[in-house]
């Protein structure tokens, strides 16, 4: 009883509104606001809920606003822009867009969290590793973008798999740099960058691997549907759902979690591809309980 | 003397205005997002574009990659079917080459279809088959090929009688840059090619021009000179959405007959092939397809020359001028009506025009249509078994309605090993000189006109059935796949010509047997090594003649070799290097009709390539030397096939 009443003024305290950022007003933002507010309603007395464009974000947040999820890179980056010491959280957005608004407009004072939209590189190899056994050679396309990652990605490549990069700094470099990649690879994996993998380049990519008789790993749903053999990502709900257990645990400890990858993730498979590549490919759900074992064991 | 070609001056302008588009705006710029993870993909590697499995393919089929066709150092996409086997390959002139499986036809091989991205490209003039030298792309457009052994008309209607070549072209986003190659060798070889590809938004494009020139055998007069150009556009409409656009022309000039020989003398015969094609593609869910090709061809001819016939070498113009043209449409939808069922269904209409006064003896056009209903099954019985059911129900206006059916069974008691069992019943129909054809020799000066060629009206159609034992090994620890065909072809109604009072009428004239195995082994002990083995020993085991008087038939039986081998050895050295040396070994045959007793002979071909440069700017260096040992007679004996060697000079940029 004593620890209830201690805890009450908290909870007093902590009243106030959450104020929910979108980058656009599309269906993926839209679930990952669900997904947040259905783990909200578990709380025994839900906070109240405010949704504003990060183009308005200014005026949203006036008034008693405790927390601030912000769903999308541009609207971390209103959020991170304001100056705002309300804690936040992003999500749907890239770890490397996190990175680089917290560089430019600071921690507001360890008020910034995040659950990232990439999967972790340890997870992308080892599932590599358990899909496609015997393919130990990854190669991995790097652009301006997600060249960053290359310390990163061999340090994650260390003991599981035997990595080949190519940097493409321009267009034009793209069709010799995966003709080069694909000699010596047996898998590639894809990862996110706007100059070497977009809707124009995806075609040129999937047919040259394919031709090679090279499997392609993407990083979300449209790439399984385009011709990749499998791809890891996290659905805006289950980022969503990641996010409401942060923005709970913030509410109810005013402690904010650290930034994190998901912890939630989908592996979805393009059975024909793999058979027309000559591989027969375990079922998702297989696939997606075997990597979480090994994540357990870790 | 050089002819300036309008279709290359043509070709060279459009290349020009095409080959520097402006550069797209960089994307560079834009800072990460989650616009990568959000974004919607074009569905690239639909239903058409995957490769079925050869392991759950209904009949055995050989690919030809572009690895492979390089490796060879082929020039002409003809020779390519050396390395399949059962496939036999001959210049009927150093001009013409002929391509057929099993034997039984000669210059004119009407017993195979061959599809560009699925349009025929079997012609419906004179006797039917392939020009080769009409095919107006380049290897180097070349996805891959892949080569059905067998007869598959319940998949590509008649014609596709004893097997079908399909030549599939590489999507416009894998030709970037510019290509220009030049050959040169022995024989005045001279070939050239200029290719461009790039992007302009959605659209990615490619176009090519080139030129092949030899002087086929020596002291033959049988120069080819061939050029073409092609356009190739694929648009994205949608994420699910793709319009493939393409074009071409291809012209030759090729030499025939011979000195002082009065009714087939030397001459020069000019030929054009021009093609529109529209493909519209929408990828459907669940690897479900819908396919819509439309194509128009036109093909025409030219030959004029004086011959002399009879004792008294009275004078007859010979005007073998023509004109073709073909429109053909075709809807294919291919679905998945439960997890383990698989169908693809279509309908196709053709139309067919023909103009060639020498052929019907009159200066109109003559037509043919075809409407086709095609429908396969393939329905995984369990994960051992894959059933394969399938037919086409053909109405074509000479012969009236066919039906051709096949199944097939496949064994897969683990993923290294099929087994498959099948028969199916296939049609060639009988091509509209064979079925009205009125060929007469005008002698002018003393106005009698005598026929020489009369078509057979009510011919039927040859008729196939066709059973097969295969297997397939995919042993990947060993890097081995083992292809073995057994095969039993009863073929009926098989068309020919006989002598009625010095005129020779076609007609339905004899049935055959033949019976086989072949097998290819293709061994990849690491990623710098290919090793492959070709095996036939087919043997034509019976021969039925309707007209005991017909002669014709029986030098049929031996054509086809009763022994073949081919072996190729292919590795690179140090990433630059690449030797490949290809050995055929061919038993004795005859070329019937128009060919000879051609003797057991084996052929050695070697290439040696140096690549330099690195990344965008590159080359290659190749020399490659064809028939390296004695000279061996090709198709008749006056042919000899004498060592070629030529080198190439490639660069990318």
């Amino acid at each position: 009883m004593l620890l209830l009443v201690c805890a009450l003024p908290r909870w007093a305290a902590a009243t106030g509104e959450v104020l929910f950022v979108v980058s656009e007003d599309q269906p993926a933002y839209k679930e990952v606001v669900d997904a947040v507010r259905a783990e909200l309603a578990r709380l025994p007395v839900p906070p109240g809920i405010r949704l504003a464009q990060a183009a308005a974000f200014e005026a949203a947040r006036q008034g008693n606003v405790q927390a601030i999820v912000a769903v999308g890179t541009r609207a971390f980056r209103a959020v991170a822009a304001s100056g705002t010491r309300t804690p936040a959280i992003a999500t749907l957005l890239p770890r490397s867009a996190f990175d680089r608004t917290v560089l430019e407009h600071g921690r507001g004072e360890g008020r910034r969290s995040a659950v990232f939209l990439d999967q972790p590189l340890g997870r992308q190899l080892e599932l590599v590793k358990i899909a496609l056994p015997g393919r130990n050679r990854v190669g991995v396309l790097l652009g301006p973008e997600s060249e960053q990652a290359m310390t990163a990605l061999q340090a994650a490549a260390e003991r599981r798999v035997k990595l080949t990069t190519q940097k493409v700094a321009e267009e034009k470099e793209l069709h010799h740099a995966v003709q080069r990649l694909l000699a010596e690879t047996d898998v590639l994996l894809a990862l996110p960058d706007s100059l070497v993998f977009n809707a124009g380049t995806v075609p040129h990519i999937l047919l040259a691997s394919y031709r090679q008789g090279v499997p392609v790993v993407g990083f979300s749903q449209a790439y399984v549907r385009a011709g990749a053999v499998l791809a890891l990502y996290s659905t805006p709900a289950q980022l969503g759902a990641q996010t409401g257990e942060m923005l709970r645990t913030l509410l109810t400890t005013g402690q904010l979690p650290a930034p994190q990858h998901p912890r939630y993730f989908t592996v979805n498979t393009n059975p024909y591809v793999a058979r027309s590549l000559g591989r027969a490919l375990e079922e998702p759900a297989v696939l997606q309980e075997r990597l979480l074992a090994t994540e357990r064991i870790n | 003397m050089r002819k300036k070609r309008p279709l290359q001056a043509l070709a060279v302008a459009t290349l020009a205005a095409l080959s520097w588009p402006p550069q797209q705006a960089a994307a560079g710029g834009m800072e990460a997002s989650e616009q990568a993870f959000l974004t919607d993909l074009p569905v690239v590697l639909s239903a058409s574009r995957l490769a079925q499995p050869l392991a759950d393919a209904p009949g055995a089929v050989t690919v030809i990659d572009r690895e492979l066709i390089k490796a060879s150092g082929v020039r002409d996409i003809a020779d390519l079917f050396r390395l399949v086997p059962g496939f036999l390959v001959a210049y009927a002139n150093g001009a013409n080459p002929t391509v057929n499986y099993h034997g039984l036809t000669g210059q004119y091989s009407p017993r195979m279809q061959v599809l560009i991205d699925g349009r025929s490209m079997y012609s419906s003039y004179y006797l039917g088959g392939v020009d080769w030298n009409m095919i107006p792309i380049s290897l180097d457009d070349i996805e891959r090929i892949e080569v059905v052994r067998g007869s598959n008309s319940a998949a590509y209607g008649a014609n596709a009688f004893l097997g079908v070549a399909n030549i599939i072209t590489r999507h416009a986003s894998q030709s970037r840059g510019t290509l220009a190659e030049y050959t040169s060798g022995n024989q005045a070889i001279e070939d050239n090619l200029l290719r461009h590809g790039g992007r302009i938004g959605d659209l990615d494009f490619r176009v090519g021009t080139g030129r092949r020139r030899d002087s086929g055998f020596e002291n033959v007069y049988d120069d080819r000179h061939v050029s073409f150009f092609n356009l190739r556009g694929d648009y994205r409409l949608s994420a699910h959405d793709e319009l493939s656009l393409q074009m071409g022309a291809t012209e030759s000039s090729a030499g025939a007959g011979f000195p002082d020989t009065p009714d087939n003398p030397t001459r020069t015969q000019h030929a054009s092939h021009y093609f529109g094609q529209m493909q519209w593609r929408r990828a459907l869910p669940d690897d479900g397809e819908l396919l819509v090709t439309a194509y128009r061809v036109q093909d025409s001819g030219s030959e004029n020359y004086i011959g002399r016939f009879t004792g008294l070498l009275l004078p007859a113009l010979l005007d073998w001028g023509r004109r073709t043209e073909r429109n053909n449409l075709e809807v294919q939808h291919v679905f998945r009506p439960g997890r383990d069922v698989r169908v693809v269904w279509g309908v196709e209409g053709r139309i067919d025009r023909i103009r060639s006064p020498i052929l019907f003896n009159d200066d109109n056009w003559h037509g043919t249509s075809l409407a086709r209903l095609f429908g396969n099954l393939e329905w995984r019985l369990a994960p051992w078994l894959l059933a394969n059911a399938g037919g086409m129900i053909e109405r074509y206006s000479l012969t009236g309605t066919d039906f051709s059916p096949r199944a097939m069974l496949n064994f897969q008691p683990s993923p290294e090993h099929t087994f498959r069992m099948g028969a199916t019943q296939a049609y060639r129909t009988p091509s509209l000189a064979e079925q009205t054809g009125d060929v007469r020799l005008h002698f002018y000066t003393i106005g009698i006109s005598q026929p020489v060629y009369r078509g057979g009206t009510n011919l039927k159609p040859e008729k196939i059935r066709s059973y097969e034992m295969s297997y397939l090994g995919d042993l990947r620890s060993l890097g081995l796949t083992v292809d073995l065909r057994l095969f039993r072809e009863h073929m009926g109604n098989l068309v020919t010509n006989y002598d009625d009072n010095n005129v020779r009428v076609f007609a339905n004239g004899y049935n055959a047997l033949l019976r086989g195995a072949e097998y290819q082994l293709r061994w990849r002990p690491d990623r710098e090594t290919l090793v492959l083995l070709n095996q036939s020993f087919e043997r034509i085991v019976g021969m039925e003649k309707y007209r005991s008087y017909d002669t014709t038939v029986t030098d049929l039986m031996q054509s086809a070799p009763t022994h073949r081998t081919t072996l190729m050895l292919s590795r690179q050295f140090a990433g630059r290097w690449s030797v490949s040396a290809i050995q055929h070994w061919m038993g004795e045959m005859k070329w019937p009709h128009e060919g000879d007793l051609q003797r057991k002979h084996h052929r050695l071909d070697l290439r040696l390539a140096y690549r330099f440069g690195a990344g965008p700017t590159r080359g290659e260096l190749a020399l490659v030397t064809q028939n390296q040992g004695n000279p061996h007679d090709e198709f008749r004996p006056q042919y000899k096939f004498n060592r070629r060697t030529f080198a190439t000079l490639s660069l990318e940029f």
